[in-house]
């Protein structure tokens, strides 16, 4: 019974299938619809940030609503204004900036938000094969780690004055990339055989069913997201938006 | 070899996993920073696989097994092909098995066969070139779209249909250039440190 009030589930958890849809959705969103009504898109952004918020990170959903807000604020009240070719080649690098970003949040979402055996549990109902499973749910987990890992070899690079600095990447490029993946490589291959000793130990390795302690099943507001996505689809596909 | 020890493990599944998180992390962060410059994003195909080398060769030396370089391809068409370009999956996979196979004629051991293996790998980055061929005027319009219609002209000029060649020649001399880079930096640093 102890078990239970583990794996219950918090008000507005979702599977992950439910956030990999997402991410495929507004990736399409993106890259099909240039420059939709922005009310549209607020409301496609709004729809991970809910998510975000709802898994306590409140300072990820106010930084990037007010870099949204800003990149908004460029296009509606300043691009109209600048004519100059230089200053539409800055503003498109918003522009590229505005259009990825809502990929970026959902891509936060996904990686920050889900557990190594969450992806495996969703994926294994999926029924799709472990070779295709285990590394794509382990490479999720290991953006974060890679991102970490870097912040403290550069600085200990730049604590030893052969930073990453556009002068050293100038002046000798090979030596800087040697002290750069060195690290990294040694990093990478010391944590995944961690990790893996780790997995290993819990039997992923075992070849039957295995159970997750947190239950992955499609819930309500699984249902209601999708069905809001697919409505999307189907109002940008007739051609209303 | 016999058949038991040259089957993928889970333990070189997650070593996968790790590995094809370094590559694609590397990966996008170099692009996007030499995709803003249309010089620089014409040279993507050969400064990459410089700097992803080293992150192969290391690969391929932790997991010496038949499907690790199939695997990394496809994941790494999943993500070159996130931008709608559907192709670029396709692509990936056909090289990735390429590779695969050039590999696998050195046993797993050769490195003179790992450097190849990787010199046709680093054509993996040209998937969403590829539509420059295929669909000239839709790439141009969706660069127009992203990053202005100043920056689709200059890309337009340089972009003459066999550009596809020069494309596929950079990366293969990238692949070629990285591989033996990561060789090098592998015997420097960790051969001596016993990681093997």
């Amino acid at each position: 019974m102890e078990f239970n009030v583990i794996s219950k589930r918090t008000p507005l958890w979702i599977d992950p299938r439910t956030k990999f849809a997402m991410l495929i959705f507004i990736g399409i969103f993106s890259f099909t619809i240039p420059t939709p009504p922005i009310a549209i898109e607020v409301l496609v952004l709004s729809m991970p940030l809910i998510f975000i918020l709802a898994y306590g990170m409140i300072s990820t959903v106010i930084k990037s609503s007010i870099v949204f807000a800003t990149l908004i604020f460029i296009q509606v009240f300043i691009t109209p204004n600048v004519t100059s070719g230089y200053g539409i080649f800055i503003l498109s690098i918003f522009g590229i900036i505005r259009m990825f970003f809502p990929i970026g949040v959902t891509a936060i979402l996904l990686i920050r938000t889900t557990t190594v055996s969450e992806f495996l549990s969703a994926f294994r109902k999926l029924h799709l094969p472990d070779a295709f499973i285990i590394p794509i749910s382990v490479m999720f987990r290991f953006i974060p780690t890679i991102t970490e890992e870097w912040k403290s070899i550069s600085s200990a690079m730049r604590f030893r004055g052969i930073g990453v600095s556009p002068q050293n990447i100038l002046t000798k490029p090979m030596l800087t990339l040697e002290y750069m993946l060195v690290p990294l490589l040694m990093s990478t291959s010391t944590i995944s055989e961690e990790l893996a000793a780790a997995s290993l130990s819990r039997g992923l390795d075992i070849g039957i069913k295995r159970t997750s302690i947190k239950e992955v099943y499609l819930g309500i507001i699984d249902y209601i997201v999708l069905c809001f996505m697919f409505g999307l689809s189907i109002a940008m596909g007739v051609g209303i938006i | 070899m016999n058949g038991k020890t040259n089957k993928l493990k889970v333990k070189d599944l997650i070593v996968t996993g790790a590995f094809a998180a370094l590559y694609v992390v590397l990966l996008l962060v170099v692009v996007s920073f030499l995709g803003f410059i249309p010089i620089t994003y014409i040279l993507v195909p050969f400064l990459v696989p410089i700097i992803l080398g080293p992150v192969y060769m290391m690969y391929t030396m932790k997991v010496p097994k038949f499907g690790a370089i199939i695997i990394l391809s496809a994941i790494v068409g999943l993500i070159t092909s996130m931008g709608g370009v559907w192709y670029a999956l396709l692509w990936s996979l056909i090289i990735g098995t390429i590779a695969e196979f050039i590999a696998r004629m050195g046993n797993y051991k050769s490195q003179k066969m790992y450097v190849a293996s990787f010199s046709v790998f680093a054509c993996t980055i040209i998937g969403p070139f590829l539509m420059a061929i295929f669909a000239k005027s839709v790439f141009l319009q969706s660069c127009a779209k992203y990053y202005g219609q100043g920056y689709a002209n200059k890309l337009d000029a340089l972009t003459p249909p066999w550009i596809i060649f020069v494309f596929i020649g950079m990366s293969l001399v990238g692949g070629f250039v990285g591989a033996n880079f990561g060789k090098k930096l592998l015997r420097k640093h960790f051969d001596k440190a016993g990681i093997r």
